[in-house]
């Protein structure tokens, strides 16, 4: 009766908000710092993040094609172009790993917030969105023994990665035609703690830091969709930028720089499809590149390769509001995918890459549901991902993991209506 | 729309969930071969232990103005305090009966050191003097005063005055700058006597009547400026002697000039510490040096082990270490070991020119007769500098 009075009190969907803000507000001042993701991360670029929602996870992440009032994808700035109203979307994600070294393995979770996005519907069938997106992550700690000189061990904690915040526009231009457009501020920069530790009690504790920044540059990132009746298809294609890049080694009272690489982010496309298979199934595929290569930043230490993403996924969409069964009313979500990480590492136990390099392979199973509030403007979608990565024939190490993708999706109702088409 | 509650409560328990519970635990042993970062590893951690290339000892000058006064001899060491007087007490003249009795000069002791009877004398200066620059010897001693002999119990010594002296310090009253100060002086091989600075006064006994009755009472002058001056360090260092005094009368501090220039500039500097050894027979660190303490300046300037006093270094004001000397002690290895900041090495690595080496001193001695024998570089057991430093974490890219 209680919640009947607060919906009483509120609109729905400011309810649903104000439940979400509450809660956040409850649980930080209890959370842990967030940290993430990979083993593989302590080297290279970091772990490649894919910044979709838990919906478009379960999908493998294939999300060029999305399109709808709701049905947003991060990959292509055109999928926008339906939202008719104001959405704010969130996807955390927890994960748990497992490392495994051909001698022992080692178990690691950490929570990740790989995108945020707000977006609203401007007069003139204009979409305006903004949204912060991980791009890599290279958060990591190892501890290890060191015996150059006198014993010490080694504690490194590694935190950032690639970030992107983006502002977005898409239209329908006719019917069948979606274009937008993405104006992203590379960001982000890459921090290391190092903390040294002897075993001879005469020594301090050393504290020294590593920071790898580069200047905030944008590129711009464009998006179409065709679509035709359930058939639909997505483009995009991603601008390159060149980033100076500066490197500083520092400890108390004394500091080294060294500058003079250059990091390219590179062109990058990605084409999908979304094709009606029979009833409420339907099947989501897409590829997604970006044209990393060894003059993307030249380095002893890592070499790339253009990153592939393979992605495919089938839905059972929800039933309809008058369906009688609970479970029918869930949309229900499979999928895969392989990512090719650009990262070429050295070989397990190599100082750098003169031995030869060694690719990152990424594949795992998706699968996921959701539920939708009554006014279809919100909802709780839930994405769980199982897959693998390495080896331990070349990397030395191979991790398995399962992430768990939590987005909440937050809609202005009374927004409809009100100043729009 | 009407929101279904179990909906809001599985939303509200799910956004908390991943935020309360997912604590971090990294991977930190497994895998923890794959940090690598080049050929040079994860920083070479280097160890130098390098000699002085330069020692010596050195006083702080012949004025001292710390707590102590000195008078007298103990070996060749040699002391003559100094007091004046801005403003005089003194008493009611005008009381019915008035008579002045005795006038004395009233200190302090300090009974730590100085354990004979000597024979004090209380003198006018033959000069004024300037706090800037007196040495040794200092104003030559006048009119004599008074003389007592100091038999070194009591907490308090009372210099009497000779009998009569009464108009005179009326006269000083009236025109303080008529007399250029006083000085305390022994006679030759007198025993040391030692006196608490800033205690000093001037007592005037005098009696007068109340209600016919004779009553004795007393006015007191304090003394506004003392210190001593004592004569130069004998014997003077040598340069290439196997013992550096350390303390003792001179208060001499330790010159130590370290190369330390094959430390690289960019390194995080993991230790720095001196390490004074003390020679075999010394004197030792122990509980009377309970409240001893051990500076150490930087030098500004460039010097020689010809050297006598402090100045010559032109020590900075900054402390840059200090310990207690009970605790930087070790008896089993009679040594001294104290941390020095590693920014200071990085300093003298990456601009030797400016490498003025370090003054080390001993403050708040109870004994100040006690001096240390540290172990020359002429010594087979010499002052190190144990410099320990490891490279910056190498890039990422």
């Amino acid at each position: 009766m209680r919640s009947h009075a607060a919906a009483a009190l509120f609109p729905p969907a400011v309810a649903l908000a104000l439940s979400l803000v509450l809660s956040l507000v409850l649980a930080l001042p209890f959370a842990p710092p967030a940290r993430a993701n990979s083993i593989l991360s302590i080297g290279g670029l970091g772990e490649p993040q894919l910044e979709e929602a838990a919906r478009l996870r379960a999908l493998g992440g294939a999300g060029a094609a999305e399109h709808g009032p709701r049905d947003i994808s991060l990959v292509n700035p055109a999928s926008l172009a339906d939202v008719d109203r104001i959405l704010l979307q969130v996807t955390v994600l927890p994960a748990l790993r497992r490392i495994s070294s051909p001698t022992s393995s080692e178990g690691a979770h950490e929570t990740t917030f790989p995108s945020a996005r707000g977006i609203i519907a401007l007069p003139g069938r204009i979409v305006l969105g903004g949204s912060y997106v991980a791009g890599t992550d290279a958060e990591f700690t190892v501890i290890r023994d060191e015996n150059q000189g006198a014993p010490s061990t080694l504690r490194v904690d590694g935190s950032g990665g690639l970030n992107f915040l983006r502002v977005s526009l898409a239209r329908r231009i006719v019917p069948t035609l979606r274009l937008g457009v993405d104006w992203e501020v590379i960001a982000g920069s890459y921090h290391e703690t190092w903390r040294r530790t002897f075993s001879d009690s005469g020594l301090a504790v050393a504290r020294d830091t590593l920071d790898v920044k580069y200047p905030k540059k944008g590129r711009f990132r464009f998006g179409a969709q065709l679509v035709k009746d359930a058939w639909s298809l997505g483009a995009v294609y991603e601008m390159s930028q060149g980033l100076p890049i500066e490197q500083r080694s520092s400890t108390s009272g004394a500091s080294e720089i060294f500058t003079g690489q250059r990091l390219t982010i590179p062109t990058g496309f990605a084409v999908g499809a979304s094709a009606p298979l029979r009833g409420r199934l339907r099947a989501v595929a897409q590829y997604r590149r970006a044209n990393w290569s060894r003059s993307s930043l030249q380095s002893n230490l890592v070499d790339f390769r253009p990153l592939q993403r393979f992605s495919f996924g089938v839905e059972r969409a929800r039933a309809p509001v008058a369906a009688v069964s609970f479970w029918r009313r869930i949309p229900l979500r499979i999928g895969a995918y392989a990512l090719q990480w650009p990262d070429l590492l050295p070989r397990s136990g190599a100082a750098d890459l003169s031995g030869g390099s060694v690719a990152v392979n990424e594949r795992a199973l998706t699968l996921g549901a959701g539920l939708v509030t009554k006014d279809q403007g919100g909802g709780l979608d839930l994405s769980l991902e199982l897959g693998t990565r390495g080896d331990k024939s070349d990397l030395g190490v191979s991790e398995k993991f399962a992430r768990l993708g939590i987005s909440f999706l937050v809609s202005d109702d009374t927004w409809k209506g009100s100043f729009h088409r | 729309m009407r929101l279904n509650p179990v909906f809001l409560v599985a939303l509200s328990v799910l956004s908390a969930l991943p935020l309360v519970g997912c604590s971090r635990k990294a991977e930190q042993l497994v895998g923890a071969g794959r940090f690598s970062r080049g050929p040079g590893g994860l920083g070479t951690t280097v160890r130098i232990a390098p000699t002085a290339d330069r020692d010596t000892y050195v006083e702080p000058g012949t004025a001292d103005f710390d707590s102590i006064l000195l008078v007298g001899t103990s070996g060749l060491f040699e002391a003559h305090t100094f007091l004046s007087v801005v403003k005089w007490t003194l008493p009611d003249t005008t009381l019915p009966g008035f008579a002045a009795q005795t006038i004395s000069l009233e200190l302090p002791r300090n009974l730590t050191l100085g354990f004979d009877p000597t024979t004090v004398n209380l003198s006018l200066a033959s000069a004024a003097w300037d706090t800037t620059n007196v040495a040794w010897p200092g104003p030559a001693a006048g009119a004599q005063l008074g003389s007592a002999v100091d038999d070194r119990a009591a907490a308090s010594f009372s210099l009497p005055l000779a009998p009569g002296s009464f108009p005179q310090v009326v006269q000083w009253a009236h025109n303080p700058t008529s007399i250029p100060g006083f000085t305390l002086q022994a006679p030759p091989v007198q025993a040391l006597a030692a006196y608490v600075a800033g205690g000093a006064k001037f007592r005037i006994r005098y009696s007068h009547t109340v209600s016919g009755a004779p009553v004795v009472d007393s006015v007191d002058t304090r003394v506004t400026q003392d210190f001593y001056l004592h004569s130069p360090l004998s014997p003077a260092p040598s340069g290439v002697d196997t013992a550096l005094a350390w303390g003792g009368l001179y208060k001499t501090g330790l010159a130590l000039h370290f190369p330390v220039d094959s430390v690289p500039a960019g390194v995080s500097v993991d230790e720095a510490t001196l390490v004074l050894r003390l020679l075999p027979g010394t004197a030792v660190p122990d509980s009377a040096d309970v409240n001893a303490r051990v500076e150490v300046r930087a030098g500004t300037a460039g010097w020689n082990e010809a050297i006598t006093e402090q100045s010559s270094l032109t020590p900075g004001s900054a402390v840059l270490a200090s310990g207690r000397l009970l605790v930087l002690y070790s008896s089993t290895s009679r040594s001294l070991a104290l941390k020095l900041p590693g920014s200071l090495m990085r300093q003298w690595a990456s601009m030797p020119a400016v490498n003025g080496g370090i003054l080390v001193t001993l403050v708040n001695r109870e004994n100040l007769t006690k001096i240390f024998q540290v172990g020359a570089r002429e010594s087979a057991t010499p002052t190190e500098l144990h410099v320990t430093y490891t490279q910056l974490p190498p890039v990422r890219f």
